[in-house]
């Protein structure tokens, strides 16, 4: 990575501060792997950092102005995640290395302004919490889906971006924060995973990616729940909500067009290719296309 | 509870909501907002399709039989609009150019007025003016009507429908579709029509390949150009089959294109625009014939007909210009087309042509008479178009044309090449402008117009060193 003095500075208070959100150490070593340095650097920018009293001079905790510092590049990070996801057309997979780039560039003035203009988000796409201009946040909440034994169900708040090959995994199969999944069955090394009436099967390694917290009390999960897009033609549904993986100006179109909780939609003319398929929508036939129809929730009606 | 207790207490609070809370709170209040509205708003009419119109859905947008009702649809209203216009189109040649011209002549012999001032009125600006409106209007007038009715009556939403997943793949919008067979009529008003495309990205593609549709003024060119010189080639029972089927590989290369460019751009330069999808199937409904045929013939053919002529009036006073206007005894044309005689061998083309479409950028339809005009200029040839430098005019049969082109060195590569880079090069200026009205960004109206010219300079380039390679080297 070829990066310059202040970039590297503060990619290393942003990885010491995820190491203190987390609750785990940091090192030297951890560091040099993170950043891809050779160790003589690492030395050399911790002696830095120490100078400039951003790291305490014995141990890996960051200062107050050092922590401060970093809650600002994280709070910059996150929101413009954030802002990539809401308003923008960019692929989930370039989010991160592009944030990683910005982030730095972006003055508290910017992120101010970046914040007000995204109507102040708590939580970036990946469920991560946006440190405020105050540098609150939150108490890490959840522990990892791979510590749950099987017919436990829950709710995700988070899912770790990287790598990215395994997190596709998880965003093809339309997993998001705040999705209601169960565990159906644990085997050896994978687990049978059940959302909106779909099936997967996960690699421990992969679902080790999914943070999860307990239903809250009454909840349950709801077996009768599922997607818009496994409505055959001529069956009737009520839309119970739409997944939040239908972000921004899409959001706001289908909202527009009735899909809202409560509305009932029937199928009614599919493309012989299988998408877009027509829904009735409030007395109109809409045509949505087979990922859009992914991340609409609903429950089929009985005729 | 002290003020600052209260806003601790909040932002604690604050953290302790779901993650989609705001998502969910705007969906509750469009959900509550339906519910008051059904509650409060009867509706008359049916609620639900009648069977006559589920079965008319299905025939239409079925697997076998929804392609050839639309290529039979598309078909028809190209063949009314080409054999319905040839007619009007020779009225008004007739009144315009053969006796409005020589009538505007002789007017301004007998008022005596200089002969530049002339030359620049009525050869340049009012000769043009006159070629645009023959040749642009009729087709317009039927095509736009036409289409129109598809529209009102609802099956063109269909065709975007059954072409939704092929436009997918590249990253497009189904009514792509719509907007690239409007473009068929004429470009400007294809651009026009990509405001049904609500999804940013989507209609910025649209905007931007809108110009591989075969538009009414580049039609001409082609069937000209496969009838000269592409039907001669075979034998004569099946010269016209050979032409038509050239002229319709060029514009099926035009579709190719689109699909092409339109997966480059969203994978490329538009990658971050942001994008959406939904296409509304209307119920069908009998089109109004009276609203049909005012709002297309005021909203889309006269708009984009004065458009054309604003443009194309200055593009006459500027190419009788430079036709007359002498450096060390050339004109100006001469030393462009000897510049550009280099440039033009490269891609199969020469510097007669290229200066026919650097003057001719305000209408395609020009490009023609204006290639002809130059042609006798340079070669001085005699027994066709003897009005004089500047002045445009019209092959009077196919072997006249074909005579004077071969004098001029034209051969069957300069047509072949020609017929490519009249479907790839830059837009009219009456589009570039629409494009500019539309997009109100510089860069997208600079991609728009320069990505077709690199297209049409790349695929000439290599038409013209491949048949060379084989054909050898002349």
């Amino acid at each position: 990575m070829d990066m310059n003095e202040q970039t590297l500075i503060q990619h290393t208070l942003k990885f010491l501060a995820e190491c203190e959100y987390e609750g785990l150490s940091a090192s030297a070593e951890t560091i040099a792997g993170k950043l891809t340095l050779p160790p003589g650097q690492v030395d050399q920018l911790l002696q830095d950092l120490r100078e400039a009293e951003l790291l305490e001079v014995d141990c890996f905790e960051l200062t107050a102005s050092g922590r401060e510092y970093a809650l600002h590049v994280l709070q910059a990070h996150r929101l413009y995640e954030t802002y990539l996801a809401r308003k923008t057309g960019l692929p989930e997979s370039v989010w991160h290395k592009l944030a990683d780039e910005r982030e730095h560039a972006l003055s508290k003035d910017d992120v101010k302004k970046l914040a007000e203009e995204l109507g102040h988000p708590r939580f970036d796409p990946h469920g991560d919490p946006i440190p405020t201009s105050t540098g609150e946040m939150p108490v890490k909440r959840g522990k990892s889906l791979v510590e749950y034994p099987a017919n436990w169900a829950g709710r995700v708040v988070h899912i770790e971006d990287e790598p990215s090959n395994l997190y596709s995994r998880i965003a093809e199969a339309g997993i998001t924060t705040d999705t209601v999944l169960r565990i159906e069955r644990r085997n050896e090394n994978e687990m049978h995973i059940r959302v909106e009436g779909e099936a997967f099967i996960f690699h421990d390694t992969v679902a080790a990616q999914i943070t999860v917290v307990e239903l809250e009390a009454g909840e349950t999960y709801d077996d009768s729940v599922e997607r818009l897009s496994s409505l055959r033609i001529g069956e009737k549904a009520e839309i119970i909500g739409m997944s939040s993986l239908c972000r921004g100006l899409e959001r706001n179109r289908l909202l527009d067009l009735g899909v809202v909780p409560g509305t009932v939609t029937t199928a009614e003319l599919m493309n012989p290719s299988g998408s877009p398929v027509g829904y009735r929508l409030r007395g109109a036939c809409i045509a949505l296309r087979k990922q859009q129809a992914d991340h609409i929730r609903i429950r089929k009606v009985r005729q | 509870m002290k003020p600052e207790e209260i806003v601790e207490r909040a932002s604690e609070l604050r953290w302790k909501l779901p993650q989609d809370y705001h998502d969910r709170w705007v969906e509750s209040i469009y959900a509550e907002s339906g519910r008051i509205a059904s509650r409060n708003v009867e509706q008359q009419g049916k609620g639900h399709r009648l069977t006559w119109e589920r079965r008319l859905d299905s025939l239409l947008t079925n697997r076998w039989t929804g392609m050839p009702i639309m290529v039979f649809m598309l078909a028809t209203v190209l063949w009314l609009t080409i054999e319905g216009a040839n007619l009007p189109s020779g009225w008004l040649a007739t009144i315009l150019v053969e006796n409005g011209h020589p009538f505007l002549k002789g007017l301004a012999d007998s008022a005596h007025l200089p002969w530049w001032l002339s030359g620049v009125l009525i050869d340049g600006l009012y000769l043009t003016m006159a070629w645009v409106i023959s040749v642009m209007l009729p087709p317009m007038a039927i095509f736009f009507p036409l289409f129109t009715i598809l529209e009102d009556f609802g099956y063109l939403p269909r065709v975007a429908f059954n072409l939704d997943h092929l436009f997918q793949r590249v990253g497009a919008h189904g009514k792509q579709a719509l907007t690239m067979s409007m473009g068929w009529g004429c470009n400007a008003a294809g651009i026009v029509a990509t405001r049904v495309i609500d999804s940013p990205r989507e209609r910025l593609i649209a905007i931007i390949t809108n110009n591989f549709a075969l538009c009414n003024g580049r039609w001409p060119t082609q069937i000209l150009l496969a009838t000269v010189f592409l039907g001669v080639l075979a034998p004569p029972a099946i010269a016209g089959l050979v032409s038509a089927g050239a002229v319709l590989g060029v514009a099926l290369l035009g579709v190719m294109l689109t699909f092409l460019s339109s997966w480059i751009l969203s994978r490329t330069v538009l990658k971050g625009e942001t994008s959406t999808f939904t296409l509304e199937l209307p119920p069908f409904r009998p089109p109004n014939l009276l609203r049909t045929l005012y709002t297309s013939l005021i909203d889309r053919t006269l708009i984009v007909l004065w458009r054309a002529i604003v443009f194309a009036a200055p593009a006459g006073v500027v190419l009788w210009s430079i036709c007359n206007i002498q450096l060390d005894n050339t004109s100006l044309a001469q030393w462009m087309i000897n510049i550009l005689n280099g440039p033009g061998w490269l891609i199969g083309l020469n510097g007669v042509i290229l200066v026919a479409y650097i003057v001719a950028i305000p209408a395609n339809e020009i490009v023609v008479p204006t290639v002809l005009m130059l042609t006798v200029m340079t070669t001085g040839v005699t027994g066709v178009g003897e009005q004089g430098a500047g002045v445009m005019f019209d092959a009077s049969g196919d072997s006249a044309l074909a005579l004077l082109l071969n004098t001029a060195g034209w051969t069957t590569l300069t047509a072949v090449c020609l017929m490519l880079f009249s479907l790839c090069h830059n837009p009219c200026s009456t589009t570039i402008y629409t494009i500019w009205k539309e997009t109100k960004s510089l860069k997208w109206t600079l991609v728009s117009t320069l990505m077709p010219v690199v297209f049409g300079i790349v695929i000439c380039g290599f038409v013209a060193f491949f048949w060379r390679m084989f054909t050898g080297w002349s």
